[in-house]
């Protein structure tokens, strides 16, 4: 690997520093040579970037209140004239600009934001009775073309929310509507959904769709560059192991699981953890996936030990302490080897 | 990221006689030690096993002994083993189970002391994390028990009802903070950076904490002694605005601008307009501060922490207004308005290339 080919960065050059190769003049100097001491240009770029992001947007925000007070005096035409004219300008932005560039981009996703808006905005108006989980159906089935052709992950992040939460809706609102759901809902949405994924079907479906949405990604991934980031499938994957983590401490703790898909998540588990290890170690190399399922092992590992071996004395409490501290050194040491076979490849 | 390569600095260094030969050899070695630092992630992971095994340490001193002089003597003896564990570094077990150890003692300190007053048990708490402060050789440590600190330091001033302390506090922390990041490598030495730089950023964000409950104004008017500091967020207001007059003035000294000049006259205006927000909203100039700090030292952790805190902050602010829909419909495009020609007027008077500078 070519150290010294690799771009200057502020932790390279304090590493020098705190080893002592570099004095502190030598490093100061060093951050001005490699451009991240900021000169006089870049920093009127920064007050350019600052004063006008900042001043846009509350501009913006500005005239969205203005349109908020006047919301219920105006007619129905009016708002759906707004709304429908702010969509078509950011059409037009997109298609303007572009999808390469980052504005284009941007106005992709604002066009993909506003439909729901619209349809929120239908739904008040006319008082249809349709049911949450439509809107957010038809939202995403409206910008799915978007998606395909708007060269941003930011885009398929927001259609797989917006399934997920066409899917929990429908679930908990047409299909299997729990007994407290509005009780649960009161009490705030994150509660709610909370609430909602005790529902062991719910969440093994939930994980089934994203773990989908993650592999049609990775498979992407190599072939298409827009893809290339890795934020959006991290983010997938954390949802997965957020979830699942509710049924499999179920089957750990339920001594007589009635429902299938409570006696199945820790098959499931087993088998995400283990895909999972492999595809991220040699296919999509990514330690913080690894990292991700290896902390989501060593929860469940030590729910089981606990519930199993039933150690409730000093001596055990010392065994499970040993344990944990046994397992996260070994995910660590692990990490680290697979991060240096790595490096030693690159 | 920089598109200058790390042997292009190293040889300009060189040129420059700010590196010698013998020196700039040994550099290709030390960045490959630097490309196998242990990411945030994987800190973070580490960080969590040491925290569930601690649970378990507890409960096995807990039900190994229920005297306190006991507990006591067994957290000393751990909170000891864990330093001299960690300053050996020996790998990420031992380091974990040093960790772990180190909060586990700590834990059974403060439950075999036997202290019964808030005061005490703050006191004690201080003298702790001063301990780990300064000989546990770990930076998640240090911020961790940074952060402690200041929460032990907020707690003695609700004990001690001084509710100006809190707010003049996050102002003396803003100075600190400054003072360090502005230094940089010619404040310290190797070893003192490794020590100030997770305290650095440990104060920072209790920077931040200590200026949340001027995101909830309604606490102001409540009986609860605790949101009687709220009440005097303008003392952060005034300390903060110092700071940020201050980094101005010195952010134009360092580029050869007149410090008092018609652009720098320009900057320390918009500071003292932004003040009159901040007087509710002090949060607003904490944010700008780290913003400034952050692209200053090409900080990405710091400009994130404070964009994330602005957006937090200004939203909380126009939220709050206790006016009319349509009179924040003006405040806000008022405000906008106002941002948008300070970046014209700023753009006029900075100059696009280097000129201009102090005589």
């Amino acid at each position: 690997m070519d150290v010294l080919g690799q771009p200057a960065t502020t932790s390279r050059l304090r590493h020098l520093y705190r080893s002592g190769i570099l004095s502190a003049g030598a490093y100061e100097r060093a951050l001005e040579i490699a451009g991240i001491t900021p000169d006089a240009s870049a920093w009127r770029r920064f007050l350019d970037w600052l004063l006008a992001g900042l001043g846009a947007v509350l501009l913006l925000a500005g005239i969205l209140f203005f349109f908020a007070y006047n919301w219920a005096d105006m007619h129905r035409f009016a708002k759906f004239a707004v709304l429908e004219a702010t969509l078509l300008v950011t059409v037009a932005l997109a298609w303007r600009l572009g999808t390469d560039s980052h504005a284009g981009r941007a106005a992709m996703i604002g066009a993909s934001v506003l439909p729901g808006v619209l349809l929120a905005l239908y739904g008040q108006t006319y008082q249809t009775g349709a049911d949450p989980y439509g809107l957010f159906l038809t939202w995403a089935l409206l910008i799915a073309p978007w998606a395909l052709i708007g060269r941003s992950a930011a885009l398929w992040l927001l259609l797989l929310v917006l399934c997920n939460l066409s899917l929990v809706l429908w679930w908990t609102g047409v299909y299997r509507p729990p007994e407290w759901q509005g009780f649960a809902q009161g009490l705030g949405p994150m509660f709610g959904l909370g609430y909602a994924l005790s529902d062991a079907d719910l969440a093994m479906t939930l994980i089934a769709l994203n773990v989908a949405a993650l592999l049609s990604y990775e498979a992407l991934a190599g072939r298409i560059e827009w893809l290339s980031s890795r934020w959006m499938p991290r983010l997938a994957m954390l949802a997965v192991l957020a979830i699942l983590l509710g049924p499999v401490l179920h089957a750990i703790f339920d001594k007589h699981p009635d429902r299938l898909s409570v006696q199945l998540a820790p098959l499931a588990w087993l088998g995400i953890t283990a895909a999972g290890v492999w595809a991220y170690r040699n296919w999509r190399r990514d330690l913080f996936m690894l990292a991700a399922l290896a902390m989501e092992g060593i929860v469940i590992v030590t729910a089981f030990l606990v519930e199993t071996l039933r150690l409730q004395d000093a001596g055990g409490m010392l065994f499970l302490s040993l344990l944990v501290v046994l397992m996260t050194g070994a995910a660590a040491y692990w990490l680290r080897l697979t991060a240096h076979k790595w490096e030693a490849e690159a | 990221m920089s598109s200058v390569s790390m042997g292009e600095v190293i040889g300009r260094l060189q040129q420059e006689g700010l590196l010698e030969q013998g020196q700039a050899s040994l550099a290709p070695a030390e960045l490959g030690n630097a490309a196998l630092a242990t990411p945030w992630y994987l800190r973070f992971m580490v960080g969590f096993g040491a925290w569930l095994a601690a649970v378990f340490f507890m409960g096995f001193f807990t039900l190994l002994t229920h005297s306190k002089p006991a507990a006591l003597f067994f957290g000393a003896l751990l909170l000891i083993a864990a330093i001299a564990t960690r300053r050996l570094d020996r790998g990420d077990f031992l380091n974990q189970l040093a960790f772990a150890a180190s909060l586990s003692g700590q834990l059974l300190i403060l439950f075999g002391s036997d202290i019964r007053s808030a005061t005490g048990m703050a006191l004690l708490v201080l003298a702790l994390q001063g301990v780990t402060i300064a000989f546990y050789r770990d930076k998640t440590h240090r911020l961790l028990s940074t952060l402690v600190a200041i929460a032990a330091l907020q707690a003695l001033f609700f004990e001690w009802k001084w509710p100006y302390a809190a707010p003049a506090l996050a102002g003396l922390l803003a100075m600190a903070f400054t003072h360090f990041w502005l230094q940089g490598a010619a404040y310290s030495t190797p070893t003192r950076d490794r020590l100030l730089r997770p305290i650095a950023y440990g104060l920072v964000i209790a920077m931040f904490g200590l200026l949340l409950p001027s995101m909830f104004p309604p606490a102001f008017n409540n009986d609860n002694p605790f949101y009687q500091h709220a009440r005097h967020l303008w003392l952060s207001t005034v300390l903060l605005g110092a700071v940020l007059l201050y980094l101005v003035h010195v952010f134009l000294k360092e580029r050869g601008l007149r410090p008092f000049g018609p652009l720098a006259w320009a900057g320390y205006d918009a500071v003292l307009l932004l003040m009159w927000p901040g007087l509710k909203a002090p949060g607003l100039i904490g944010a700008l501060i780290v913003l400034l700090i952050g692209f200053r030292r090409g900080n990405r952790l710091l400009i994130g922490m404070a964009l994330l805190f602005l957006a937090a902050f200004l939203s909380a602010y126009y939220y709050h207004l206790s006016i009319s829909l349509l009179q924040k419909s003006a405040a806000l495009a008022g405000s906008g308005a106002v941002l948008l020609a300070l970046r014209w007027a700023l753009l006029k008077l900075l100059p696009r290339e280097e000129k201009n500078h102090a005589h």
